[in-house]
C-alpha cells in the first residue's frame, strides 16, 4: 500500500507546460505573451496605412507646408499619444483574457487579491478504504483534489500539509510554482499510518502564522474522511484556532467517502497474554507455551456471524513459512463489539518467532489492512535471576532468599535445560555485581541500600530489567521509599511470632499473568497460606497496579513500571520469618510467574507499527557485519548504523508496509512484525452536527459531490481580469475622444 | 452634337443674359477717345453739367455763365461732365497653379479665369470700351493692346484658350512690367490665384494704382483649396515646383484652414487700403452668379459715389 500514491487528475491544475509561461502570473500566460505580439498591431496597421496613401497634385502648396510646420510637433505628439492608447487597449485586453493576478495589496482596495490556500490532505490508512461500488476513498479523494486544486486560481499560493502520523508539511510555504505543488502531490503516497489531525491541523496553523497573506485571503481545506476517532481535544484547538486565522467560512472540510459508517471488522491488537509477557515452563525451556490474546472488533451497527480467525506461527529462521497453524472460531461478534480472544501456541524453539492472527471470514468489509496483524515475540532460553538477601544464612534455607532461590532452581530433568539461572549474594556484594547479566532482581530483606546502589538499580529497571522486592524486618518504613518504586510503605502489622493476627490473601478472579493459574482455586496453597506480619503498602500512582491483597483488604503484591522496565512488591518476606507461603506448593509456580512477568522481553521492540523506525541494538562484535533489511514485498534495502550513548545500532528508515521485515545482521537474523495503525480501523466519521457542536467556530462542510464542476471553489475565486476590461472600456472612451479631439475625425 | 468654337463657350447665354442688362462703369472716370457712357474724371466741355467753380485768370471767358453773373455779379466758370470710352486690360494668370482642379469641381482655376475674362471683354466690347489682355506666368506671356474693335474680341478668346503653362507666379514683376506697357489710366482687372508672396503681391497693385490705374483684383479659388476636404494618408505634388509633402490632412485641416484665411485676409485689407477691388471667386460657384454680385456691388459703390460728388 505504500507505493500507492493519490491520482489527482489534475489536467487543467497542469495543463501549463514548463516554459517561459510559466513564471508569468497569469492563469493562462499564453494569451498575456500573445498580449506583446497583439499591441504591436496598432503600430502595423500604421506602418500599413503609411504605404497606402493618395497622390494628388496640389497648388496651394505653400499653405501646406506653413501648416506642416506650425503643427508637425504638435502632430507627431498627437499621432503618439494615439498610437499608445491604441496600443494599451489591444494589450489590456489580451492581458485581461490571460487573467492576471498581482501582488497583495498592489491595488488596494480596487484589486481582488490573491489567496492563500494550505491543503491538508489525510493520507492515512483509513483512507484507503472501498466505498460501495465507487472504488476507494483514495480515488475519491483524488479526484476531489484534483477539481480542487484545479480551481485555484493561478496566482493564489499553495501550501500541502499531510496528516497521517506524523503530521508533515510538504509544502510548508507558500508556493506559487504550479509546478512544486504538482511534484510536491505527486510524492505524497497513501500510507498505513494513523491520522494524526491534531498534528495536521496545527502544522496549517503554523504555516498561517508565518504566511504574509491577511487573514481575509486565507483558506484552509481539510481532504479527509473524517474519522470520529481523530477529533480530540488537540484536534478541536487546533481546528478552532484556525478558524480564527482564517477568513469566515475558510476552513472547509472535504469529506470523502460514504455518509453511513461502513462496516468493518478489524484485529486490532495482537500480544503476549497479560502483557508483553511469553509464559515459559520454569522446568524446561524447550517446551514453552506462548499464551497470547488478540483483539477483534466489529466497526459497524450490526453483528457479525460466523467469525473465524487463523493463528499462524512462524518460528523458522527468515520467516519463510507457517509451521503452525489453527483456526479459532468467534462467534457472534455484536455491533461496535470489541473482544479478547485468548489462545496459545507452542514455539518448537527459543528465539524470535512471528505470531499472525488473520480473519478468515467475514471478508468483505470495508478496510483489508487490518485483517492480519503480526507480532514478533522472543522466546527467552532462559532467566538469569539474582538475589540479594540482607540476611545470609549457614544453610541455603536460613538467608532471606533461601526459599526463593530453592522456589525458582527446582531439578531439572534429565538432560533438559534450565529456564532459570537463579544466583544469591549478600547486599554487601550487591555493589560490586555487574546486573546488567541478569533479567531480574530480588531484594530480599535488604532494607535501605547505599545511594549508588539505588542508582544503579533504578538504571537497571529504566533499561527494562525486572525488580522484586520482599519485605522483611530490616525494611525501615521511617524511611521514604524510593521514587521508581509502585508502593509507599506506610506501616508494620502483625507479629511474627504469633499467629492471632495473621491473614490469608483474598481470592479474586484474577487475570493478570502472574495470579491467573490461582483464578478459581480458591482452595490452593496460596489461598491457604496465613501471613503473620506484613508490611502495610499503599500504591502511589496510576500506574501501579494492586495484583494480591490480604483477606483484610491492604494490598498484599502491587506491580509497577519504571521506564522500560517492571516492578513487584511484596508486603511480606521471602522466607519463613513472616509467612508460611513458602512451606506451600503454589509458592513455586508464583514465583516463577512473578519472575517470568518481570523478565524483559527482547523481542517487544520488534513489533511495530507503520511509519516506526526498525532499531536492534548490536553486540560487540556486530558492529563491521554487514546491515541489510528484506521489505514483506522482497525488496531489500541497506540498513545502517548509529552509536549513541557508546552502543551500537542498527537502524533503517520507515516502515510503511505491514507485515514481517527480517533484518540481517551478519549471520543473525531479527524479525520484525509491522502492523497497519489499528486506529485506522474505526471508519466511523464525524457528520456536519456533530462536528459544529465540537468547534463550536465558523467552517464550511462540504460533501465531495459539492465540489464537482468546481462551482464552490469558483463562487470564491477573484481575478483581476474584470478589472482589466473595465480599464479597456474607459480606454476605448478616452481613446474616441482624444481622436476627435485631436482632430483625426475631422 | 458638333464642336462649338473655343470662344462660344465663353458666351454662355445664362451668363451674358445677365451681365447685359448692367452698366460696367468705373469707379473713376477714365480717359477715353470714345465718349460713351462712362463718366469722365477730367470736367470739360460736354452735354452734362456738373458744377461751378470760380472764375481764375486764365481760365477761357467762354465758359463764364453770364446769367449767373447777372444775378451774382460774380465769374462762375459752368463745369460739364465730359462722358468717354473705358480702356481696360484684363490679366489673367496662367501660371501652372491655376491649371489645379478638384475632383468634385467642374472646371479648373484657369478655366474658370478664363470665362470670367471673356465675359467681362464681351461686355465691355458691347459698350465699344477699348479692352485688352495680357497673360502671365513667372513674366508676361502674352499682351494684347486694347481695343474697342468688335472682332478684337475674338483675338482675346483664342488667347485665353492657351490653357495654364507650367511655370510658377510672379505677381509684383507682372504687374511693374504692366505699368510700363499701359500707356493712360486704365481698369485692369487682375484674375489669379495670387499664389505669391502678399506683400509683393500687394506692391505690384500699388504700383498699379499709383499709375491712376483702377484695379480690380479676382482671386480664383478651387473648391477643395478652401475647404481642404481630404482624409487619409495623402501625398500631395506640388504644382510649381513647391515640392511633395506627405501628410494626414485630417490632422492639419484646421491649421492649413488658417493659413488660407490670414492670406485672403491680409490681400483683402491690403486692397482696400488702395481702393482696390478684391473679388474672391469659387469655382464651384455659377460664373454668372460671381460676375452679377460684382458689377451689382461696384455699380452701387460708383453710384453713390456720384451721387456724393454731385450733391457737394
Amino acid at each position: 500500500m505504500a507505493d500507492v500514491t493519490y491520482d489527482f487528475g489534475l489536467s487543467t491544475f497542469d495543463s501549463v507546460p514548463a516554459t517561459l509561461a510559466q513564471g508569468l502570473p497569469f492563469v493562462h500566460p499564453q494569451f498575456a505573451l500573445a498580449a506583446v505580439g497583439a499591441a504591436v498591431i496598432p503600430l502595423v496597421i500604421h506602418f500599413l496605412n503609411r504605404r497606402r496613401y493618395v497622390t494628388v497634385p496640389w497648388a496651394a502648396m505653400r499653405f501646406l507646408q506653413a501648416a506642416g510646420k506650425r503643427s508637425t510637433q504638435r502632430m507627431r505628439l498627437e499621432h503618439w499619444v494615439l498610437m499608445a492608447i491604441r496600443m494599451a487597449v489591444i494589450a489590456l485586453l489580451c492581458v485581461a483574457v490571460g487573467r492576471p493576478f498581482l501582488p497583495i495589496g498592489a491595488l488596494g482596495v480596487l484589486g481582488q487579491s490573491r489567496t492563500h490556500r494550505v491543503v491538508v490532505i489525510d493520507n492515512s490508512g483509513s483512507m484507503s478504504a472501498t466505498v460501495g461500488s465507487q472504488g476507494s476513498t483514495i480515488g475519491l479523494s483524488g479526484g476531489a483534489l484534483g477539481d480542487l486544486m484545479g480551481s485555484f486560481p493561478r496566482g493564489d499560493a499553495v501550501s500541502l500539509v499531510t496528516a497521517s502520523e506524523p503530521a508533515e508539511a510538504v509544502l510548508g510555504y507558500a508556493a506559487y510554482d504550479r509546478r512544486r505543488v504538482r511534484d510536491s502531490l505527486s510524492e505524497i503516497e497513501v500510507t498505513l499510518r494513523g491520522t494524526d489531525l491534531a498534528g495536521a491541523l496545527s502544522a496549517a496553523s503554523a504555516i498561517l502564522g508565518e504566511s504574509e497573506f491577511p487573514r481575509e485571503a486565507r483558506v484552509v481545506y481539510v481532504v479527509s474522511d473524517m474519522p470520529a476517532t481523530g477529533w480530540q481535544e488537540p484536534a478541536v484547538a487546533a481546528a478552532v484556532k484556525i478558524a480564527g486565522q482564517v477568513r469566515s467560512g475558510g476552513l472547509v472540510f472535504v469529506r470523502v467517502g460514504e455518509e453511513e459508517a461502513r462496516a468493518n471488522v478489524a484485529v486490532t491488537d495482537l500480544r503476549e497474554a497479560g502483557g508483553k509477557h511469553v509464559w515459559l515452563d520454569p522446568r524446561d525451556a524447550t517446551r514453552g507455551v506462548l499464551r497470547m490474546e488478540t483483539d477483534v472488533a466489529n466497526y459497524s451497527e450490526r453483528a457479525v456471524d460466523g467469525m473465524h480467525l487463523r493463528v499462524s506461527v512462524d518460528d523458522r529462521a527468515g520467516g519463510a513459512g507457517s509451521t503452525v497453524a489453527r483456526r479459532l472460531a468467534v462467534d457472534t461478534l455484536g455491533p461496535n463489539e470489541v473482544r479478547t480472544v485468548p489462545f496459545s501456541v507452542m514455539p518448537r524453539r527459543a528465539g524470535t518467532v512471528i505470531v499472525s492472527v488473520t480473519i478468515e471470514a467475514p471478508t468483505d468489509d470495508a478496510l483489508a489492512i487490518d485483517d492480519q496483524r503480526w507480532r514478533s515475540v522472543e522466546v527467552s532460553r532462559g532467566i538469569a535471576v539474582l538475589l540479594v538477601e540482607g540476611r545470609s544464612g549457614a544453610t541455603a534455607f536460613m538467608g532471606d532468599a533461601g526459599y526463593l532461590s530453592a522456589a525458582l532452581s527446582p531439578e531439572s530433568r534429565p538432560g533438559a535445560q534450565a529456564a532459570l539461572d537463579v544466583r544469591t549474594i549478600a547486599k554487601s556484594a550487591f555493589g560490586t555485581e555487574p546486573l546488567e547479566s541478569f533479567d531480574v532482581i530480588g531484594l530480599c530483606n535488604t532494607g535501605r541500600l547505599v545511594s549508588d546502589d539505588r542508582e544503579r538499580l533504578a538504571a537497571f529497571v529504566q533499561a527494562g530489567g525486572g525488580l522484586m522486592v520482599f519485605g522483611g524486618d530490616r525494611v525501615d518504613v521511617t524511611v521514604p521509599t524510593g521514587e521508581f518504586l509502585p508502593a509507599r510503605i506506610v506501616g508494620v502489622a502483625g507479629d511474627s511470632d504469633s499467629e492471632d493476627d495473621s491473614v490469608g490473601f483474598a481470592s479474586e478472579a484474577f487475570t493478570h499473568p502472574v495470579l491467573v493459574d490461582f483464578a478459581g482455586h480458591a482452595e490452593s496453597g496460596l489461598f491457604r497460606a496465613r501471613v503473620r506480619r506484613r508490611l502495610l503498602m499503599e500504591a502511589v500512582d496510576v500506574r501501579a497496579e494492586v495484583l494480591l491483597r490480604f483477606t483484610d483488604g491492604h494490598p498484599a503484591l502491587v506491580s509497577g513500571r519504571f521506564g522500560d522496565g517492571r516492578i513487584i512488591v511484596f508486603a511480606t518476606s521471602a522466607d519463613m520469618r513472616w509467612t508460611n507461603l513458602p512451606a506451600k506448593g503454589d509458592y513455586v509456580s508464583l514465583m516463577a510467574n512473578v519472575v517470568t512477568w518481570l523478565a524483559p522481553v527482547s523481542g517487544g521492540h520488534r513489533t511495530l507499527t507503520v511509519g516506526d523506525s526498525i532499531r536492534e541494538q548490536l553486540g560487540p562484535v556486530e558492529s563491521g557485519l554487514s546491515l541489510r533489511v528484506k521489505h514483506p514485498d522482497g525488496r531489500s534495502s541497506e540498513g545502517r548504523m548509529v552509536l549513541e550513548s557508546g552502543t551500537f545500532w542498527f537502524t533503517h528508515g520507515l516502515v510503511e508496509q505491514r507485515g514481517v521485515y527480517s533484518a540481517t545482521i551478519g549471520s543473525r537474523e531479527a524479525l520484525f512484525a509491522v502492523n497497519a495503525d489499528a486506529r485506522e480501523s474505526d471508519l466511523r466519521s464525524v457528520d456536519e452536527d456533530a462536528l459544529r457542536d465540537l468547534l463550536q467556530c465558523d467552517f464550511t462542510y462540504a460533501e465531495l459531490p459539492e465540489l464537482s464542476g468546481r462551482s464552490a471553489a469558483r463562487a470564491s475565486t477573484h481575478e483581476v481580469g474584470s478589472l482589466l476590461l473595465y480599464a479597456v472600456i474607459v480606454l476605448v472612451a478616452v481613446e474616441s475622444w482624444v481622436a476627435m479631439r485631436f482632430g483625426a475625425y475631422r | 452634337m458638333p464642336q462649338l468654337p473655343a470662344y462660344k463657350k465663353y458666351l454662355d447665354p445664362n451668363v451674358l443674359a445677365k451681365i447685359d442688362g448692367l452698366e460696367l462703369r468705373a469707379r473713376v472716370a477714365v480717359e477715353g477717345y470714345v465718349v460713351g457712357s462712362h463718366a469722365s474724371p477730367n470736367q470739360g466741355m460736354s452735354v452734362e453739367f456738373a458744377d461751378h467753380r470760380s472764375y481764375v485768370q486764365g481760365d477761357d471767358i467762354r465758359h463764364i455763365d453770364w446769367k449767373l453773373f447777372a444775378r451774382t455779379d460774380k465769374y462762375y466758370i459752368k463745369q460739364y461732365e465730359q462722358e468717354t470710352n473705358l480702356s481696360c486690360m484684363i490679366v489673367v494668370d496662367c501660371s501652372a497653379s491655376m491649371g489645379y482642379k478638384s475632383p468634385g469641381a467642374s472646371m479648373s482655376k484657369h478655366e474658370y479665369a478664363s470665362c470670367v475674362a471673356a465675359s467681362l471683354s464681351y461686355l465691355a466690347l458691347q459698350q465699344r470700351d477699348a479692352v485688352g489682355l495680357a497673360m502671365f506666368d513667372e513674366s508676361i506671356r502674352e499682351y494684347i493692346k486694347p481695343s474697342s474693335h468688335p472682332g478684337h474680341w475674338k483675338q482675346l478668346v483664342n488667347s485665353l484658350a492657351g490653357g495654364a503653362h507650367s511655370e510658377k507666379t510672379s505677381v509684383r514683376s507682372v504687374l511693374d512690367d504692366l505699368c510700363e506697357r499701359l500707356g493712360r489710366r486704365t481698369l485692369v482687372i487682375v484674375i489669379s490665384d495670387l499664389f505669391d508672396e502678399e506683400s509683393e503681391t500687394l506692391l505690384g497693385l500699388k504700383h498699379l494704382r499709383y499709375l491712376g490705374n483702377d484695379v480690380i483684383v479676382c482671386n480664383i479659388w478651387d473648391p477643395a483649396e478652401r475647404h481642404f476636404p481630404f482624409q487619409g494618408p495623402t501625398l500631395f505634388n506640388g504644382l510649381e515646383g513647391a515640392g511633395r509633402v506627405m501628410t494626414e490632412p485630417h490632422a492639419l485641416r484646421l491649421e492649413y484652414l488658417a493659413e488660407v484665411e490670414s492670406f485672403v485676409s491680409t490681400l483683402r485689407r491690403g486692397c482696400r487700403g488702395m481702393h482696390v477691388d478684391y473679388v474672391s471667386f469659387d469655382t464651384s460657384a455659377g460664373l454668372d452668379v460671381s460676375i452679377s454680385a460684382y458689377l451689382a456691388t461696384r455699380s452701387a459703390r460708383i453710384r453713390h459715389r456720384s451721387s456724393r460728388v454731385l450733391g457737394g
